[in-house]
């Protein structure tokens, strides 16, 4: 990029220098912290009438959790059902 | 930034990260499927950035972040469109940029005070170092200035660059974006751009040195 691109003179380039220097000085460059999705989604799934951003699992992060959570209990309910169902398992 | 030295362009992206062409392909692919999963990685790769441009250009948080969130759905309606002659980052900042002209038009007429942002920071900002300074010319204004008071001042200069100029400083020194592509953001010819911002440079030095009551440099 371009440091040449700024060095046509050396008034130029001084006046660059400087003013680099006081953004640098001065933290410009520092970007503010925001969080513009849920506004952004909410604004597409208005304007989209639900078509986007409409069933909410994509408005959250990854469902890992609940598949997780329905895999277990899937589990849990499996080990029941055996334990009921085979009769050596059965209380006399 | 293009990294030559590899065989396949290799441009970093925001927060420095190395965006392979393909990758910014099949990421594009993925935007135009109205993907949404894509989507939200794209505004979280983004929304500092645009959102930082539009709070120096506009100069109200608010309203930066209302046009911020505009940015996102307006990139989100137009995906389809965009056909990749020039890079993502490119094309969002131009959308930023044109929608910051209308809202910027929009609250002149408005008589918005569109510095509102910049109001009592830095006014009574107490200059103790600038009191007793005795050279004529600074080289380091933060040895005078705390970097807040700096912050403060160097802030409402921008502000009060005329809109023209305040563009394609922020984008030249501030996003540290080339000619090439301030050029393809704004619609300006090269040499207008480079006459711009030396213009723009000297106006915010003049500023600052008028905010501080000294020469800098």
């Amino acid at each position: 990029m371009t440091d040449k691109e700024d060095s046509k003179t050396g008034t130029e380039e001084a006046v660059q220098e400087t003013v680099r220097s006081i953004l640098r000085r001065a933290k410009i460059r520092r970007a503010p912290e925001v969080n513009l999705l849920p506004g952004v989604q909410r604004r597409i799934r208005e304007r989209s009438r639900g078509r986007f951003y409409g069933d909410g699992w994509s408005r959250r992060g990854s469902p890992t959790s609940t598949y997780i959570v329905t895999s277990l209990l899937m589990l849990v309910i499996l080990v029941l059902v055996y334990f009921v169902l085979v009769p050596e398992f059965r209380i006399p | 930034m293009r990294c030559a030295s590899r065989e396949r362009a290799v441009y970093l992206g925001v927060d420095g990260r190395m965006i392979d062409d393909s990758i910014e392909a099949r990421f594009i692919e993925r935007l135009r499927a109205r993907d949404e999963r894509a989507f939200n990685e794209l505004v979280k790769q983004y929304e500092r950035r645009v959102f930082g441009l539009l709070l120096r250009l506009i100069g109200r948080r608010d309203e930066a972040e209302d046009l911020a969130q505009e940015v996102f759905v307006q990139v989100f309606k137009a995906i389809g469109g965009f056909r990749g002659e020039a890079k993502l980052s490119t094309w969002i900042f131009r959308i930023a940029v044109n929608l910051s002209k209308n809202r910027t038009k929009y609250l002149a007429r408005r008589r918005t005070d569109s510095q509102d942002h910049f109001d009592g920071v830095g006014d009574d900002a107490p200059l103790h170092g600038a009191k007793d300074a005795t050279m004529a010319v600074i080289a380091r204004p933060d040895e005078l200035l705390s970097g807040i008071e700096l912050e403060a001042i160097v802030e409402r200069s921008i502000a009060e660059l005329e809109p023209e100029f305040r563009e394609v400083l922020i984008l030249r020194d501030v996003e540290d974006m080339t000619y090439e592509e301030i050029a393809e953001i704004t619609g300006l010819a090269d040499g207008t751009v480079k006459s711009r911002i030396h213009r723009a440079r000297i106006q915010l030095k003049e500023a600052v040195e008028l905010a501080i009551g000294e020469k800098i440099g």
